[in-house]
């Protein structure tokens, strides 16, 4: 989960007015770890920190259109979802060329889903959550894993907070009937304890 | 919490990445970013480079080497001696010696981060659905479960389906787009939209430049945001396009008001390409008064003949009015004549526009445009031709000169001669403006 504040406690002038790598380190130090958690929980650990890396050399070089305070940490997670789409595209590319290329059958694609799968009920879930729409899938890992609040990831996608309600309990919907667990109502289990839900 | 919902939780492969991940981890994370920022470093950012200075012993150096390759001939000559079978010394075979020293380095060229092939590509699409006015090629881009498109500056949200309306009528008013300086910034393209059209002129002076964020996902697009940055004056200037306007034509203003609020009407978006370049350039030459009451005898021209009422036509003309011509300047007819050809037109349903209007000396020339069921049907669309009223200081119209039509005469003259024929009663009914005094 999240726990990083950054530099929440930061205002949007001092902010601006810290020296570039001053700002830089600050980031760093509050969100190196959840970024490298959200590209860990994504694909392998190695690539997790290949990715990381890259995530954090692009916050280097847009530091000044860098949102501050708790935007910043939303930020990252929306840069990194592109570093790991592109890599994931440049995959495929590389698969389908390399297909080409020795004219064998296409090999499957791997998914970037967690390498560490606890156990078999989690494989499961798993696997029915590799099935949602990767839209879903990614707003259903922010806000369960990541621990974004829903406001937050509704910023991301650029969609109101009521689409991303929807689009929890359609999925919720989904994996339960997938997976045969009994469902509560959709529209208060999934919200979190600080959005005043119940827990 | 349901139980899924702990499933779900309990599924996270890294629970806490705070605890997960140690100094040692961070640590070898910060400095694969610094080599990798390093490396971003040399090749992206411009170096300054400072000018060598100009070596002013050029000269010496040249003469150095130029020594050095004699002295080294000289003494490949000493060594083998000359021989028989040795070729006539002639040309030099040695390799000239470039001492020209450079005195500048070219700048190394900024490499700016560059947007994916996929994105250029929607993009790409994007501007090609605008200026097209292709509905459903516009919508084909966007993700449907876009719900939110739109997140323009102040309080108005868009949504997909405004968002597909306003393209058309873009396109319709006659504006073209094109997107410029796309960035990647963050999970997000950023490029400068610029809208160009007779509107856009009219209203900003200038191309009208907007920023737009893109969000794109899987080669659609999910979210777009905008902020104008050349609109600040634009409502101002609405404003004052629509009370012009309502000083001559009511009905219009109207329209373009409604049509301004929510864009949906193609007879909106026609108004506003009409009206919004004839208002900057009344407001340029300071004539807004004089074209405004020009436009009321337009206005009242166009709408009784419409309405096939002939009082209020005649009552658009000044009671003076001595001199109408028709097709050519020299044939003169009457307003009776003009009369009973309005009548004519508004009883075969033909409707009559008067648009692109510019004002002239005491008076304004539109083009005049006849659509209907005869027009469709004998020339294959509309016949239309320029227009000049001339006005008096009440805004009456005073004197009119029509240009030529243009209109397929073969084919009329091929239709009457097969009415006149057929049914020689309706045949003189049926001779459109301008036919019966050629």
């Amino acid at each position: 989960m999240a726990t990083g504040s950054g530099h929440s406690g930061t205002s949007e002038t001092q902010w601006m007015g810290m020296h570039r790598d001053a700002r830089f380190e600050g980031i760093y130090r509050a969100h190196a770890a959840d970024v490298l958690g959200y590209c860990a929980r994504r694909t392998s650990r190695e690539e997790a920190k290949d990715a990381a890396s890259e995530v954090f050399v692009v916050a280097l070089r847009r530091i000044d259109d860098m949102p501050a305070g708790d935007e910043a940490l939303p930020w990252l997670y929306g840069v990194a979802r592109n570093v790991l789409k592109n890599r994931d595209r440049s995959g495929r590319r590389r698969l389908r060329l390399s297909a080409k290329l020795t004219t064998t059958s296409e090999r499957s694609v791997p998914g970037p889903e967690p390498q560490v799968v606890r156990n078999s009920e989690h494989e499961e879930l798993l696997a029915a959550v590799a099935k949602l729409p990767e839209r879903d899938r990614e707003v259903l890992r922010l806000v369960e894993w990541e621990g974004l609040s829903r406001e937050q990831v509704a910023d991301m996608f650029f969609v109101s907070r009521a689409a991303i309600d929807q689009r929890i309990s359609r999925s919720y919907k989904k994996l339960a009937r997938t997976l045969g667990v009994p469902q509560s109502d959709p529209r208060t289990a999934p919200v979190p304890a600080e959005e005043g839900g119940e827990v | 919490m349901s139980d899924i919902q702990t499933l779900m939780r309990s599924a996270n492969p890294i629970e806490d990445a705070h605890t997960e991940f140690g100094q040692d981890d961070l640590d070898a994370l910060l400095l694969l970013t610094q080599q990798r920022s390093g490396d971003m470093d040399v090749k992206e950012v411009t170096t300054p480079v400072t000018p060598e200075k100009k070596n002013n012993r050029g000269w010496l150096v040249a003469a150095v080497a130029f020594a050095s390759v004699i002295a080294v001939a000289a003494l490949a000559l000493l060594v083998s001696g000359p021989s028989e079978d040795a070729p006539p010394a002639t040309t030099p075979t040695t390799t000239p010696v470039d001492v020209a020293l450079p005195t500048t380095v070219p700048p190394t060229t900024v490499a700016e981060p560059t947007i994916s092939a996929d994105d250029e590509a929607v993009l790409a699409a994007f501007v090609t659905a605008l200026n097209s006015g292709d509905v459903e090629a516009f919508r084909a881009i966007f993700d449907p479960a876009a719900e939110r498109v739109g997140e323009w500056e102040g309080d108005y949200d868009d949504d997909l389906n405004g968002l597909a309306i306003e393209a058309q009528h873009k396109h319709l008013r006659g504006t073209s787009s094109a997107l410029e300086d796309c960035v990647p910034n963050g999970d997000r393209v950023t490029c400068t939209l610029i809208s160009e059209g007779p509107v856009e002129l009219a209203i900003f002076q200038v191309p009208r430049r907007e920023k737009y964020n893109f969000l794109i996902e899987e080669e659609l697009i999910l979210g777009i945001s905008a902020k104008c940055d050349i609109c600040s004056d634009g409502a101002e200037t609405d404003g004052e396009i629509l009370d012009w306007v309502a000083r001559f034509d009511p009905a219009a203003r109207s329209v373009m008001g409604a049509y301004h609020a929510n864009p949906g009407s193609v007879e909106g978006a026609a108004l506003w390409r009409d009206y919004a370049p004839m208002w900057r350039e009344a407001k340029t030459a300071g004539t807004l008064d004089e074209v405004a009451r020009a436009m009321v005898s337009v206005a009242a021209y166009e709408q009784s003949s419409n309405a096939g009422d002939a009082a209020a036509f005649r009552a658009a003309f000044d009671p003076g009015a001595v001199r109408f011509t028709a097709n050519t300047p020299d044939l003169p007819t009457s307003l009776d004549k003009i009369v009973e050809e309005m009548q004519a037109l508004s009883a075969r349903q033909s409707v009559v526009d008067l648009t692109e209007c510019v004002v002239v000396d005491r008076g304004v020339r539109c083009v005049l445009v006849v659509t209907g069921p005869v027009e469709s049907a004998v020339y294959g669309g509309q016949i239309s031709g320029a227009t000049t009223l001339i006005v008096d200081d009440d805004g009456l119209i005073l004197e009119i000169r029509a240009g030529q039509l243009a209109l397929d005469v073969v084919a009329a003259d091929r239709f009457l001669d097969w009415v006149q024929l057929t049914d020689p009663t309706v045949y003189e009914q049926l001779l459109p403006p301008g036919i019966r005094e050629l």
